[in-house]
């Protein structure tokens, strides 16, 4: 793969539901260690974009490429198999279970009891969750049950399990909306580590200071197309908000 | 509750541990008042009992780790030990018509998880539907008749004695321990109580839920079919009202035993301590000369306490 070579590439995605267009004609591309801001008003296909990327839609029309080779993902365990996670607004852990349990949860590391009895391997997990909390400067307490700790860590370990699979692609949704003004940093600070192991990150949300703050790359999402797409630096909050609000540029 | 009187250790411990403690102080207090309550035979008495709900409290916490219920548990147990009962007479030997009565009842609980999962009826009203169908299916089965069996070996398994124990003590024993295993130290297990704690974060993470869930109600039918095991063959009978309304005491186990109705929560020790406690309770109604027409008052009373207990439990968890 040349470098620079997109991630991910869509070719002219739309997807309708029924009468309804959700989305029409997206092109965009993804490239490995930026931080993609997608931006929209509510309603604007955000939401289906991502879904389609993380297989939990089935796009109506166009192709998808990750890492240029063509995939048509059926299910979100297809899209875990090729790198990509996506890290839900309502961040989906499970609260009853503890800190390392959540980042190994469905591929859990076995060892064989008496030869051929397959057990978890508790402390062989414990081990290495530390260490990739570790790596992501994450302090977290292990042992802790994820329903007793804050909205900020809980996002932690939504971003450390994604991280630990070696994802290619995280797609996070919202994810200062939950949490603490005295976590909003640390949170911002942990997307941006993230992208410079090289993960790309799609960064869907609403607070616009997040935006100028971490992303790479703006891509503004209008009634289902795409508005308007610049790098950050090049771009003011103004133009992407009239973006979000009327539309394409040359429309307007 | 002032906060820090909520979080002192010594109140969080009798919170944490408040099963265990009931029970103690329950056979304490039966100790003093029951007449011949302390003896090995008594112990054994209740051991005895307690066996078969040991085996249907374990239908019930696995399904209620996955956030279900499994109301059929009772008419699974007298299902199956009405199909072993026929198949003996039948000329079958007693392992084999053994067997295939268990596989009839894994199927049966199959059924039930296939249907809550794939075609999504409610489990309530699955299971509802299961109680009828198995109550009747048994009495078509007997006739309506208590049918004998004479086969020792089956009869060992509600008779007989291994190292001076009870058969059915040593079989319930072991499923509890295959359980513990299980949810213990295995993906599959835990897998159960990150379903019941996040049902769309299981799905999320690559856990086959409906699947897993639907394995749940397997292996309740299979337990619920070794408990049918049990009831018939210490009566050397299979009873057409044998399991019947069974299914009560068993939700009553889990409850008292501190596993959550809402899923993600629960021990098998808790369910064995829950079974042990309601066991006990019956048998000192018994030495006490209580009227039998109290037990049931008593199963209400004791599943309210323990609900209400459970809800202290969370609320200085939190």
């Amino acid at each position: 793969m040349p470098e620079n070579a997109p991630l991910l590439e869509l070719r002219n995605i739309g997807k309708r539901f029924g009468a309804v267009h959700a989305l029409r004609g997206i092109d965009l591309q993804i490239i490995s260690g930026e931080v993609l801001a997608l931006l929209g008003d509510n309603g604007a296909g955000k939401s289906t974009l991502v879904k389609i990327i993380a297989g939990a839609h089935a796009p109506s029309s166009g192709e998808m490429f990750l890492a240029g080779s063509k995939v048509s993902l059926f299910d979100p365990r297809h899209a875990h198999d090729l790198g990509i996670e996506t890290i839900y607004q309502d961040l989906a852990v499970a609260e009853n279970l503890d800190v390392a349990s959540n980042i190994f949860l469905g591929r859990e590391r076995k060892s064989r009891m008496l030869g051929f009895l397959p057990i978890l391997a508790r402390r062989e997990m414990r081990r290495e969750a530390a260490s990739a909390l570790e790596h992501l400067a994450i302090e977290l307490p292990l042992r802790q049950v994820v329903g007793e700790l804050s909205g900020g860590q809980r996002q932690a370990v939504a971003i450390a399990r994604a991280a630990y699979w070696q994802a290619r692609l995280v797609i996070m949704d919202e994810p200062t909306a939950a949490i603490g003004v005295g976590e909003h940093e640390a949170i911002l600070k942990l997307i941006q580590n993230l992208a410079r192991s090289g993960v790309a990150v799609i960064l869907v949300t609403h607070t616009m200071p997040d935006v100028w703050q971490v992303a790479t790359r703006i891509v503004v999402l209008t009634r289902g197309e795409k508005a308007l797409e610049g790098k950050t630096e090049e771009l003011t909050e103004e133009r992407v908000v009239r973006a979000m609000l009327v539309g394409r540029e040359s429309d307007a | 509750m002032p906060n820090e009187l909520r979080h002192h250790p010594i109140l969080q411990a009798i919170v944490d541990q408040g099963v265990l403690i009931a029970f103690v102080l329950l056979v304490v207090f039966l100790a003093f008042v029951a007449p011949h309550f302390v003896s090995t035979a008594n112990a054994f008495s209740i051991l005895i009992d307690a066996a078969p709900l040991v085996l249907l409290a374990l239908c019930e916490l696995v399904v209620m780790l996955v956030a279900g219920i499994d109301l059929a548990v009772g008419a699974i147990a007298g299902f199956t030990g009405a199909i072993a009962a026929t198949m003996m007479l039948q000329g079958f030997p007693w392992p084999i018509a053994t067997l295939l009565a268990l596989l009839a009842a894994m199927l049966a609980g199959t059924l039930q998880g296939v249907i809550i999962n794939y075609l999504r009826v409610t489990d309530f009203i699955t299971t509802l539907a299961g109680l009828s169908i198995f109550s009747s299916l048994t009495l078509i089965i007997t006739d309506g008749e208590p049918m004998n069996i004479n086969a020792n070996g089956f009869n060992a398994l509600g008779e007989g004695h291994l190292l001076g124990v009870p058969t059915q003590i040593w079989i319930a024993a072991f499923i509890v321990l295959v359980v513990a295993l299980w949810l213990g130290l295995t993906a599959s297990g835990m897998h159960l109580y990150a379903i019941g704690g996040n049902r769309v974060a299981a799905y999320r993470a690559g856990i086959r839920v409906r699947r897993l869930r639907s394995f749940a109600y397997a292996f309740s039918g299979l337990s619920a079919g070794i408990a049918g095991v049990i009831l018939a063959a210490q009566l050397a009978t299979a009873d057409p009202n044998a399991g019947r309304g069974q299914e009560l005491p068993a939700i009553a186990a889990v409850v008292i035993g501190g596993v959550s109705l809402f899923g993600g929560r629960g021990s098998v020790w808790g369910a064995v301590l829950g079974a042990l406690i309601l066991s006990t309770i019956l048998d000192g109604l018994v030495l006490l000369n209580i009227s039998p027409f109290f037990t049931e008052l008593v199963e209400g009373v004791v599943i309210l306490l323990a609900v209400m207990m459970g809800h202290l439990r969370k609320r200085s968890s939190n």
